[in-house]
């Protein structure tokens, strides 16, 4: 077979995984190809026209603490911005990012082109060469043609063998009526990769003028927009958009109750596994029939289109009834449906086979990232491929590894659950999911990450010579209100002003500002105090300060789980000799060996006393090995 | 593992003797020693079955024996396990044992086939704790507690008081994470209740704790009594020996002797402690402030009161500050004087120490006192470990009730409530997160 061009990483599949690990990899200089179906597809948003929100949020300023291009990319092609959570704790507060549907598309697609030591290239892959030591040869594309290349990121979505369905039809096909890809699930299963089908839905997209916003409850961006990104340039480009919020009725759920039977979710054509986190109608009306109503968000998918996205109104009831559906809502009387509801059904894997380098275990230089490893989201997608591109890219390097703590970011938690606990559903982050909530917050993830990008290569001096300055100012900003000692005279006005018991003698300004009613930026003005701040950082010091003793606290809540983090177990354990072991336990340390203890005892299957054999098994010496 | 022997009845002579044998080797260790007098060999027996016969050394047969034979995993320990009954002679028994060490076995640790129930995965964790306090168990009413535990309802109760816990995590994290509109659970009155609510059932297991102790371990009590008025022969009455150095010098015990005294279905654990009174000698200073952290520590205090001296206001003070505990009165050296006691609101024993021969009233006495403690049903945790949980969730679960009084942000709220809710599930184990997503899931209606 005739040879191509040899590349050092292809990447299939250009979403928003496959694209951030595109990027990372031609930026640490490995010459990279980025395959797509469609280049007119490229970092396309099939379903939400939107960027972070819960958790999400997180990821994406994670992602581009870490050098990855999410977090630019949301800032550039916003049309409305809005820090989600903010009446709940600030750990929690995350930002959200109404954006442009087509500019985000063309913005990534003009990044891409412009990125050196990356190729984009249409074509869709059907097979993976690997080798009898199982190491990456080449990808082959339907036509047959050959692209030699040392490692290859899998980032498929929602594409492999996809089936559409929308009421009882089901077609073969990709995300926004793309081609899917029919040939490489079956040589990934020839290559012994087991596949299992999970599926997903998005709601309809209506004109624009079909609706009565007079009855709907507007929603506008933040006076004050937070950007995404870390960097000193960053700016929310534009914030004028607005969305609007429905509400379903009683009307609406009894059309579905009375229509359910056509859907292929509840008449068992679909198979696939749908998201917990993200269901559509049709389940929400069924599994809670004492709700009266459900939320829908109606919101532009952007500024030089008529169409508006519904979320919270995902459906694959057939389109008679979606239509009847969405015109028993109030303000969408008169709805008209530029594009219908559906369900899609992919093939994914069970993240499971993974290594925390988001590496396939038993092969030499084969990853994967995305919807492909079973979770939902383009930021969960964007935030494996970010670590499966620096992986795929330190591969052919022969450098080391990136393996992310689940103390360090949200990121880390992602890949630990997928690849220690697996998922049964795809997998959505949520702040619930984190045991450090209170020290990951967005607003820190340049302190917790930025040093990490920098040693791989993917922050620039001048954003290195900014985060140190920033750090600088932020630090000694805590050492001067620690080493400061505030006179009652000078306070106590304040204090009881804002509701607090004034001081009876000198009393250290840190303590202050760790009362509930304390503002850190008013007591600091109104003691004359002025530091050199700019941007989120007095709000950081705030943070700092008045989170100290509950992250200690929750530090020493979790210093077993770092215990056990301690305890490595070698890879050659033959966990059959370990007297005791349950056989669940038996078959999934042998399957998954875990590095250490700690994510031993996440496996699902290994239960606490499972951990107390191995962990007295190891102190009383049964391991041999090397 | 390797296969281990002991001798599971205690080290005394008695009318019949066990000698236990567990691991791989259980089965052929046995065979080595054992002719059965029927057909069947003990490598062809089935689990459950038993098997008359005798013991052999080199030829000699050393006693008729019953064996009772168990095959993996169905036995207590999990393992292939072998049990001897044998004629309760000390020597016969040890002869035996050394045999099966000749035979390949090892000596068993103590609560050695416990822990190997608790490694093979037989028992959980606070069901092999309780086991090891039915083995420490005296007393019919602690028995029960410690079969109560044994059987899981120590983790059935443990769980619907954390299973409470989870459901309101669930809808923390259901409305952290997603919900624009609070759930209805976590209005702040609403939470405060249930939060009390849990926080005194935790107060009550640990209350229940206390109980449980007084059951297992005794009561313990402190003998006070101004100096001179017989605390030690009351000691010596209750230990039936010359254990405190009786003079008739004021200030003669100057430490806290502690012995431990069955009295009935109850053990008394007591400390003699040094007259109360105040002081200039220095030793005796010591023994005082003693005596008065044995107080702090008591479960029962036991009053001596002279009655040839009779009732001073040393006494009634006295009595007065411990009012928070069951005491009772000891009106003693009645052999001296006829003076019938004052009368008081606390019960009354009236004895003469030096010359009384029997326990009887004494018991009675403690039966009334400790009725509320002896019979409670529920099942009690047993040991410091668990108590120590359950008192680290309550604590917990208070400093959340005061975060929320004073507005505190509900991020702060969640850490403490799932640091509650994973002392909990220490107790026996399981992983907080996944029950409070599945939570979410089943119980809230997610996604925007």
């Amino acid at each position: 077979m005739p040879e191509i061009i040899p590349f050092d990483v292809a990447v299939i599949g250009a979403g928003h995984a496959g694209v951030e690990a595109a990027i990372a990899s031609a930026r640490r200089g490995c010459k990279t190809a980025l395959f797509t179906i469609s280049l007119d597809q490229i970092g396309n948003m099939p379903c939400n026209p939107s960027i972070g929100g819960s958790a999400k949020g997180h990821l994406v300023r994670e992602i581009d603490a870490l050098g990855g291009v999410m977090g630019e990319a949301g800032d550039t092609c916003c049309i409305q911005m809005r820090m989600l959570n903010l009446s709940k704790g600030v750990s929690v507060h995350s930002p959200r990012a109404q954006a442009d549907r087509r500019m985000y598309h063309t913005y990534i697609k003009k990044l891409c082109e412009n990125t050196p030591n990356l190729q984009i290239i249409q074509t869709e892959i059907a097979d993976i060469e690997i080798d009898d030591e199982q190491n990456v040869k080449s990808v082959i594309n339907i036509f047959g043609a050959k692209y030699p290349c040392k490692a290859v990121v899998l980032c498929t979505g929602t594409f492999l063998n996809g089936m559409v369905y929308i009421g009882k039809s089901g077609i073969e096909s990709g995300p926004d009526a793309c081609l899917p890809a029919r040939s490489l699930s079956a040589k990934l299963a020839a290559h012994h990769i087991t596949l299992r089908r999970f599926k997903t839905g998005t709601p309809c997209r209506v004109h624009r003028r079909s609706i009565d916003y007079s009855v709907l409850q507007p929603q506008y961006g933040d006076p004050n927009p937070q950007p995404f990104s870390f960097s000193p340039q960053a700016r929310v480009y534009r914030n004028d958009a607005v969305c609007y919020i429905a509400n379903t009725n009683e009307i609406t759920h009894q059309i579905i109750r009375d229509n359910i039977q056509e859907s292929p979710l509840y008449s068992g054509m679909i198979h696939g596994v749908g998201p917990r986190y993200c269901p559509s109608i049709e389940d929400k009306v069924i599994r809670f029939p004492s709700r009266e109503r459900h939320q829908i968000f109606v919101e532009p998918t952007g500024l030089d289109t008529e169409e508006m996205y519904m979320q919270g109104f995902s459906t694959s009831l057939p389109e008679h009834v979606q239509i009847q559906m969405y015109r028993s809502i109030k303000g969408l009387e008169h709805v008209e449906i530029m594009r219908s509801a559906y369900a899609i059904e992919y093939d994914c894997i069970n993240p499971l086979c993974l290594t925390h380098s988001l590496a396939f275990r038993g092969f030499h230089g084969l990853f994967a990232a995305g919807q492909f490893n079973g979770t939902s989201g383009y930021e969960e997608a964007a935030a494996q491929g970010l670590i499966a591109g620096i992986n795929a890219s330190a591969f052919v390097k022969s450098e080391e590894m990136l393996e992310l703590s689940r103390k360090s970011s949200y990121i880390g938690t992602l890949i630990d659950d997928l690849v220690t606990k697996g998922t049964e559903d795809p997998y959505r982050m949520m702040t619930a999911r984190s045991e450090y909530r209170l020290s990951l917050r967005h607003s820190n993830a340049d302190a917790r990450l930025t040093a990490i990008g920098r040693k791989y290569g993917l922050i620039s001096d001048a954003r290195w010579a900014d985060f140190q300055a920033k750090m600088h100012r932020i630090e000694s900003g805590i050492e001067t209100i620690k080493a400061t000692s505030v006179r009652p005279d000078a306070v106590n006005a304040y204090l009881e002003r804002v509701g607090t018991s004034p001081i009876t003698q000198s009393v250290r300004l840190d303590a202050l500002m760790r009362r509930q009613q304390v503002d850190c930026s008013d007591i600091l003005r109104e003691l004359h105090i002025d530091f050199d701040l700019q941007g989120e950082e007095a709000a950081e010091i705030s943070h700092r300060i008045k989170y100290e003793q509950y992250i200690a606290r929750q530090e020493q809540q979790n210093a077993h789980l770092e215990h056990l983090e301690k305890v490595k177990l070698p890879k050659d354990v033959d966990y059959k000799a370990v007297h005791g072991l349950s056989s669940e336990a038996i078959e999934k340390l042998s399957k998954q060996k875990p590095e250490n203890l700690s994510q031993a005892s996440r496996i699902s299957g290994v239960s606490p006393s499972d951990v107390s054999i191995l962990m007295t098994w190891l102190k009383a010496g049964g391991y041999h090995g090397e | 593992m390797n296969t281990i022997a002991a001798i599971s009845t205690p080290n005394a002579v008695g009318g019949i003797a066990m000698i236990r044998i567990s691991g791989n080797h259980a089965i052929e260790a046995a065979s080595h020693i054992f002719i059965p007098a029927g057909d069947t060999k003990i490598t062809e027996m089935r689990g459950y079955t038993c098997s008359y016969g005798w013991i052999e050394d080199n030829g000699q047969r050393l006693d008729d024996v019953v064996l009772t034979l168990f095959r993996a995993p169905h036995s207590y320990t999990g393992e292939d396990t072998v049990e001897i009954t044998c004629h309760g002679g000390l020597f016969l028994s040890k002869q035996i044992l050394s045999l099966l060490y000749r035979n390949g076995c090892e000596p068993a640790g103590p609560g050695e086939f416990t822990k190997r129930a608790f490694l093979n995965g037989k028992l959980s964790l606070s069901q092999a704790e309780a086991v090891m306090d039915v083995i420490r168990a005296d007393g019919a009413a602690s028995l029960r507690q410690a079969n109560l535990a044994k059987q899981g309802k120590l983790h059935e109760r443990m769980f619907s008081i954390s299973e409470r816990l989870v459901d309101m995590m669930s809808a923390f994290a259901y409305w952290l994470d997603d919900a624009e509109e609070m759930p209805p659970e976590l209005d702040r009155d609403t939470l405060l209740q249930e939060l009390n609510s849990i926080s005194s059932n935790l107060s009550q297991m640990s209350a229940d704790y206390q109980n449980g102790r007084i059951l297992r371990d005794g009561i313990r009590t402190v003998l006070l009594g101004r100096p001179n008025a017989g605390k030690s022969s009351v000691m010596n009455w209750l230990c039936g020996m010359q254990r405190s150095i009786v003079t008739e010098f004021a200030g003669t015990t100057r430490d806290v002797i502690t012995e431990q005294v069955k009295i009935g279905e109850f053990t008394l654990l007591l400390s003699d402690t040094a007259g109360l009174r105040e002081t200039d000698n220095a030793i005796e200073t010591i023994g005082i402030s003693q005596a008065y952290q044995a107080l702090d520590t008591a479960d029962f205090v036991l009053y001596v009161i002279d009655a040839s001296v009779g009732m001073q206001p040393d006494d009634n003070e006295i009595i007065a500050s411990c009012h928070d505990r069951p005491l009772l009165v000891i009106w003693n050296k009645t052999d001296l004087t006829d003076a019938a006691p004052p009368q008081m609101d606390v019960p009354v024993l009236t004895i003469s120490a030096l010359h009384a021969d029997s326990f009887a009233p004494l018991e009675e006495e403690l039966s009334k006192l400790f009725a509320g403690y002896a019979f409670s049903d529920q099942p009690s945790i047993m040991n410091e470990r668990q108590n120590a949980l359950i008192q680290r969730a309550d604590a917990r679960i208070q400093a959340c009730c005061d975060l929320l009084r004073q507005d505190a942000e509900l991020d702060m709220i969640y850490s403490d409530l799932e640091d509650a809710a994973q002392a909990l599930r220490e107790i026996d184990g399981s992983d907080v997160t996944d029950d409070v997503l599945d939570g979410v899931f089943s119980k809230f209606c997610v996604g925007k």
